[in-house]
């Protein structure tokens, strides 16, 4: 296997505190991640994989542990050096998509090059790509609202690889959408994948995380090998 | 990471703040409505403050800031009048040669007395004040000739039968009131020798110097001493009761230090019975441009405090479009938002809101300012403080109400605003 992980968590904790009494959501999880891997954790709701998802792409911080992004702990860095790790490193999708709903698919696309460096003439061929590779180059103006929940699905795919992250982040994809539906989402991670996307899903269906190359489950907060 | 702030990034939260407003357009337009009002009162209060301030100082200058005017006044005291009247006869011509002489800073000095007679052949409605004048009375105050000629040293030397008439009064009497042709007054025939020509300023019909100075518009001049053919008047020339003495000073320093000097010239020759005051044109500058620093500062704070409300609306709005987004930070920030970014993006949204609220008002204020002019008949003035001040103060309020909701907004914990409704 390759030496370097991408992401590499280290006896990750996240405790939950509520007056009934503390929740751990994660207990000591050690996980490594690989370039190149398309890694699916499936658990029960509530088994902590969101929060194990989160602490992946730096929204969350670990309580205790280390989580290493690409050989340097995250726990260190600032707000903004976090907010560039999300915008450089990492591209999320969501069950429920996301997208903002006043902005076209362009604009949706378009998001997180506005918090980037680049200027409009460079980073706007590279949103029409990424739109046409969800197959909507024909939709570019329309609003979320006017499109079914497939291709609201591909929009949120599209801005999550638009800044051609290391490392792709979903949490139940396919929650929200219909099983045809759920087929073409997935068909299009599995080609990301080809394409050499590091890719890292979280569902509680089974079938969903068949086509990764990679299965782990998620139970009490502690993470298992499936085979 | 280093922060760099470019134009591209700007116009983007341009773009955002811009949009999110217009989506809600008559919330917006509400939230602004307090600003506009903060602005326009205090543009208005600023332009009319102005005005009247320019309208009273253009009165005082006048009257000149190198003179020193004294008038009689009636003794009011019963005791003091009995008194008053044995020692002091009031501002009489025997004043003029005293205050001539009082110091040598003293360049001219002119004189005048009302005279209370009938003209024959006005309009009705028009009643001018008949006064006999010394011919410097005219250049002291600066009044220029419309018609004909000035009154000459001559036509007092020599007791002519001429007159003078405003151009006012010339109106009133019509076809009549040509050089040349002869007017009676009292029961006298007076030359018309010239007609002078209206120098008030501004087009107010009463204007406020007017209250301190004289309606030169509607006087009859006489030259001084030709009233004796008209009414009684005492043997003795000195004992002539004037109605007003005008000392002109060497300079407006003069002006200033003379005051003490004239005033014991006075006291003495009136044997300290206070029948006379004087009116001191740069002293009353002086008390105006005070009183109206005072008048501003009211005006301002209440313009100001319209402002305050109007923030607080502003402030409302903010937090309310923050509940509501709260997901779309959450995006944001997951996208690579820094918390700055979100920080900026409300700053930009409050001083957008702010901003058009700022011209909005300055358009309303000169509107209202305008409404003003036509209806009440003040006068208003516009000056580069008037616009900037009231936009730099609604700039600001933008960005003290826009402050906390940003900050709001970004201290909230990225996962939480995702999973919000």
């Amino acid at each position: 296997m390759h030496a370097q992980p991408l992401a590499s968590l280290k006896a990750v904790s996240k405790i939950y505190p509520l007056e009934e009494g503390d929740i751990s959501v994660l207990r000591s999880v050690n996980f490594s991640l690989y370039p190149g891997e398309f890694v699916a954790i499936t658990g029960a709701s509530g088994s902590g994989k969101s929060t194990l998802l989160h602490i992946c792409g730096c929204l969350d911080k670990p309580d205790a542990g280390e989580y290493l992004l690409d050989g340097s702990d995250v726990s260190r860095l600032s707000d903004e050096e976090l907010a560039g790790l999300r915008q450089n490193y990492i591209g999320f999708v969501f069950q429920d998509f996301n997208l903002l709903p006043y902005a076209t698919v362009f604009e949706n696309v378009a998001l997180p090059f506005l918090y980037s460096k680049l200027t409009p003439d460079q980073w706007k061929p590279l949103v029409r790509g990424a739109i046409d590779d969800v197959g909507l180059g024909h939709r570019l103006s329309h609003r979320p609202s006017a499109l079914s929940g497939g291709e609201r699905q591909r929009v949120a795919i599209a801005r999550a690889v638009v800044c051609t992250p290391k490392l792709l982040l979903a949490d139940e994809p396919t929650g929200n959408l219909d099983s045809g539906t759920s087929r073409e989402i997935l068909t299009l991670f599995s080609r990301l994948h080809d394409k050499g996307a590091t890719i890292l899903l979280v569902t509680h269906d089974h079938d969903v995380a068949s086509i990764a190359t990679r299965h782990l489950t998620m139970k009490d907060g502690q993470l298992g090998e499936e085979k | 990471m280093s922060y760099s702030v470019n134009r591209a990034y700007l116009y983007g939260l341009y773009d955002i703040a811009s949009g999110s407003l217009l989506r809600h357009r008559l919330r917006s337009f509400l939230s602004v409505l307090g600003i506009i009002c903060g602005v326009a009162a205090v543009f208005a209060t600023l332009a009319i403050g102005e005005g009247a301030k320019r309208e009273v100082l253009a009165g005082i200058r006048q009257l000149g800031l190198d003179n020193i005017i004294v008038r009689p006044v009636q003794v009011l005291d019963a005791m003091d009048s009995v008194t008053g009247t044995e020692l002091s006869a009031g501002l009489r011509f025997a004043d003029v040669a005293l205050l001539r002489a009082s110091s040598d800073a003293v360049v001219d000095i002119a004189w005048l007395k009302e005279l209370h007679l009938d003209v024959t052949g006005m309009s009705p409605g028009f009643t001018p004040q008949v006064v006999a004048v010394s011919n410097s009375y005219l250049s002291i105050q600066g009044l220029e000739m419309w018609r004909g000629r000035m009154l000459l040293e001559s036509d007092e030397k020599q007791q002519k039968m001429v007159c003078l008439l405003g151009e006012g009064v010339a109106r009133g009497l019509g076809s009549h009131a040509a050089v040349g042709e002869r007017l009676r007054i009292g029961d006298q025939l007076f030359l018309i020798t010239g007609i002078v020509k209206n120098n008030a300023a501004g087009k107010g019909k009463d204007k406020k110097g007017a209250a301190l100075g004289r309606e030169m518009n509607q006087m009859i001049f006489l030259p001084f001493g030709t009233h004796q053919y008209l009414e009684n008047t005492d043997t003795n020339k000195g004992n002539w009761k004037l109605d007003e003495i005008i000392v002109k000073m060497y300079s407006q320093r003069a002006a200033e230090k003379i005051v003490p000097l004239i005033q014991r010239t006075l006291e003495l020759s009136h044997n300290n019975v206070r029948d006379y005051q004087m009116i001191v044109p740069w002293q009353l500058m002086y008390q105006a441009k005070e009183t109206q620093k005072v008048f501003n500062f009211i005006l301002t704070a209440i313009g100001g405090i319209s402002l305050i409300v109007g923030g607080i609306g502003i402030m409302n709005v903010l937090l309310a479009v923050i509940a509501e987004r709260t997901r779309e930070i959450g995006i944001r920030r997951a996208v690579g938002a820094t918390r700055r970014d979100i920080v900026a993006q409300f700053m930009a949204e409050s001083l957008l809101l702010t901003t058009v609220g700022g011209v909005a008002g300055i358009v309303v204020g000169f509107a209202s300012s305008f409404i003003i002019v036509q209806f009440a008949g003040w006068s208003v003035a516009v000056s580069p403080v008037t616009i900037i001040l009231p936009l730099l103060t609604s700039v600001f309020v933008g960005v003290c109400s826009g402050v906390y909701p940003a900050i709001t907004a970004a201290r909230m914990d990225p996962v939480q605003a995702l999973r919000s409704a």
